[in-house]
């Protein structure tokens, strides 16, 4: 009975990924890559994920330091906010950021006055990426230095190490795992981005038409297309996931304490 | 000299609440049950707390001060702190532990490093990651990372307490000796009594914040202040040279005379013995052997002290001893200061503390 369970739940759950690979030849699949929706996706993907992460992990790494070495007022409902991404429809959160950083929006003319255009740009596809997938490297960074002893910590400053030193030098080093684990959560939720991309900053192939927007829009005319880019897609999820299976046992960095 | 005035932190339920000094060159041990505020104590003086009243001064330095609001950051105190457990860095190999502290072109960082490794015997190991590295060898290396910033004032917070009984003993001697080299104020915290008897020069009993009594090793066995000092001092530790062993067991040629037996086997050289104040009989001088105890060593009383329903004898005998009878025998062998005794117990009671 519960293998059976089992059998069904893993069977659901792997069919429909299998079926993108048996549904067209490979031969079909590479020659869709070819085309030119196809590129401008994946590089447009990979250039506004990557940047979106670059992003997360300077302001983010920070943060979650502070949220798990210090205790002040406020810090409950500071994590809660963090959070919020996580449970917000990913439409809402586009058209949250179209009202606050659109041209009508409150930040939008500021932003306007120094010269970012965000809305139907790349720049904003990277502020939609980044609003929805901070918060998953924040908690896992933030519970990766949760799990640092304290007593290491304190140890570099009795040993002469600034407090800034001693972030650099002791906290991150022996973190890594759980940052690296929480990159790649985070860059897997910007890579499959869908919702506040499209209400933000629209589906313009070549300047905000990622892989998401632009295997929908293949979907109508070209089969092969989108499930070409549904596999590359799959192929780079599955590479995230097993980082995230082998630094969370703690493989291949060397840095993890037993 | 570290000075520590009118301290007082709140923990909780009760008060940290001392003052206390540390000549330079000199062991402190404070000596109590977990949760009496000890460790809270060496965080002060390190500046990983701050005071909530009190002032913690090295030397010229004034470190902390509540009442001007001094407070030295703890990177620029230059606390030789060992940290219970270690706290080695898991991701850096031993030699950069050491070195951690240590500042300029990176080559002799690495040298300094690998002499102070060697000097614990660890030059080997340099290259080895925390995790590889057994219990002893952890110790050493967190005591040379302590070292290498040339601290102004050591602080150990129960350094021995996480080794194995197997290397207790060298670890006890090798620390003893890296304490009296650094020649720095040092303040040692356990619950350990014998860890504090064997390593410092004096031993302040700490419970619930405050120290109840101060003094040496031998005067806390002689005369404690009261049943929860004598209960915690718990053993008398004596020291002398082992000789070779044989089926009946270990002879101890003791410092400042005598000779007791131990059932313990040890390897000859120096050693500590310790015996439980309880074990000791007291018998007219010049009594002969009429019992199965070997050990018979003559002693004068230095003081009587009485602890409820028992008396705490403090003897001397060449160096501080302390027997424990009922009122009842020290008024029937009407025992006063100044009177020679036999201090009689069995080898079984005696117990080797270090090898």
């Amino acid at each position: 009975m519960l293998a059976a369970s089992l059998a069904v739940a893993i069977a659901f759950l792997t069919i429909p990924v299998a079926a993108i690979f048996f549904d067209a030849g490979p031969s079909d699949l590479v020659e869709a890559l070819g085309d030119d929706t196809t590129i401008d996706a994946l590089r447009l993907s990979l250039v506004t994920s990557a940047v979106a992460l670059g992003l997360i992990i300077l302001v983010g790494t920070p943060v979650a330091y502070l949220l798990a070495t210090r205790r002040f007022r406020g810090r409950a409902i500071a994590i809660t906010l963090i959070e919020l991404p996580l449970v917000l429809p990913p439409a809402v959160a586009g058209v949250g950021l179209l009202v606050a950083l659109g041209p009508q929006g409150f930040l939008g003319g500021i932003a306007a006055d120094a010269g970012i255009e965000l809305v139907f740009q790349t720049a904003g596809v990277v502020v939609a990426l980044t609003f929805v997938a901070s918060p998953f490297y924040i908690r896992q960074a933030q519970s990766a230095f949760e799990a640092l002893d304290p007593s290491w910590l304190e140890a570099s400053r009795t040993l002469g190490a600034s407090e800034a030193r001693t972030f650099a030098r002791i906290a991150i080093p022996a973190a890594v795992p759980g940052l690296v684990t929480g990159g790649a959560l985070a860059w897997g939720r910007a890579l499959g981005e869908f919702g506040a991309t499209l209400v933000f900053a629209g589906s313009f192939q070549g300047i905000t038409q990622t892989a998401p927007l632009a295997i929908v829009e293949l979907f109508g005319s070209d089969l092969n297309g989108a499930l070409a880019l549904s596999a590359v897609l799959i192929a780079f999820a599955a590479a995230l996931l097993a980082t995230v299976k082998l630094t969370s046992r703690g493989r291949g960095f060397g840095l993890v304490v037993d | 000299m570290l000075s520590i005035e009118g301290l007082c932190q709140g923990l909780g339920d009760f008060e940290l609440e001392l003052t206390l000094e540390v000549p330079t060159g000199s062991c402190l041990a404070l000596v109590g049950p977990s949760g009496a505020g000890k460790s809270s104590l060496l965080r002060c003086v390190a500046g990983l707390s701050r005071l909530d009243t009190g002032r913690v001064r090295c030397g010229e330095d004034l470190w902390s001060d509540s009442e001007s609001g001094v407070f030295v950051a703890p990177e620029d105190r230059r606390c030789g702190y060992l940290f219970q457990d270690y706290a080695l860095f898991p991701h850096l190999s031993a030699w950069r532990n050491v070195a951690y502290g240590l500042r300029g072109p990176s080559a002799e960082r690495h040298q300094k490093a690998l002499d102070l490794l060697d000097r614990f015997g660890l030059a080997a190991r340099a290259e080895a990651k925390p995790r590889t590295l057994s219990g002893g060898e952890r110790q050493r290396v967190a005591l040379a990372r302590a070292l290498a910033v040339e601290p102004s004032v050591l602080l150990l917070d129960e350094p021995l307490s996480a080794l194995d009984a197997s290397t207790r003993g060298r670890a006890t001697r090798e620390l003893g000796a890296t304490i009296e080299a650094a020649g720095v104020p040092t303040l040692l915290v356990t619950h350990d009594y014998e860890e504090a008897a064997i390593l410092a020069d004096e031993i302040g009993v700490i419970a619930e914040g405050r120290i109840v009594q101060r003094g040496t090793a031998g005067e806390l066995a002689a005369r404690p202040g009261s049943a929860f000092v004598a209960d915690l001092v718990g053993s008398v530790v004596l020291s002398g040279r082992a000789g070779t062993p044989d089926d009946a067991g270990t002879p101890v040629e003791l410092d400042g005379g005598a000779t007791v037996w131990t059932t313990d086997q040890c390897e000859p050289g120096e050693v500590a013995l310790s015996v439980h104040p309880w074990e000791i009989l007291i018998e007219p001088p010049g009594s002969l052997a009429a019992g199965s105890a070997r050990n018979r060593v003559a002693a004068r009383v230095a003081s009587v002290t009485r602890l409820g329903s028992r008396v705490r004898l403090g003897l001397d005998a060449g160096q501080p001893l302390a027997a424990e009878v009922t009122p009842q025998a020290v008024s029937d062998l009407g025992l006063a200061p100044g009177n020679e005794v036999l201090a009689v117990w069995k080898a079984s009671a005696t117990r080797i503390v270090t090898r």
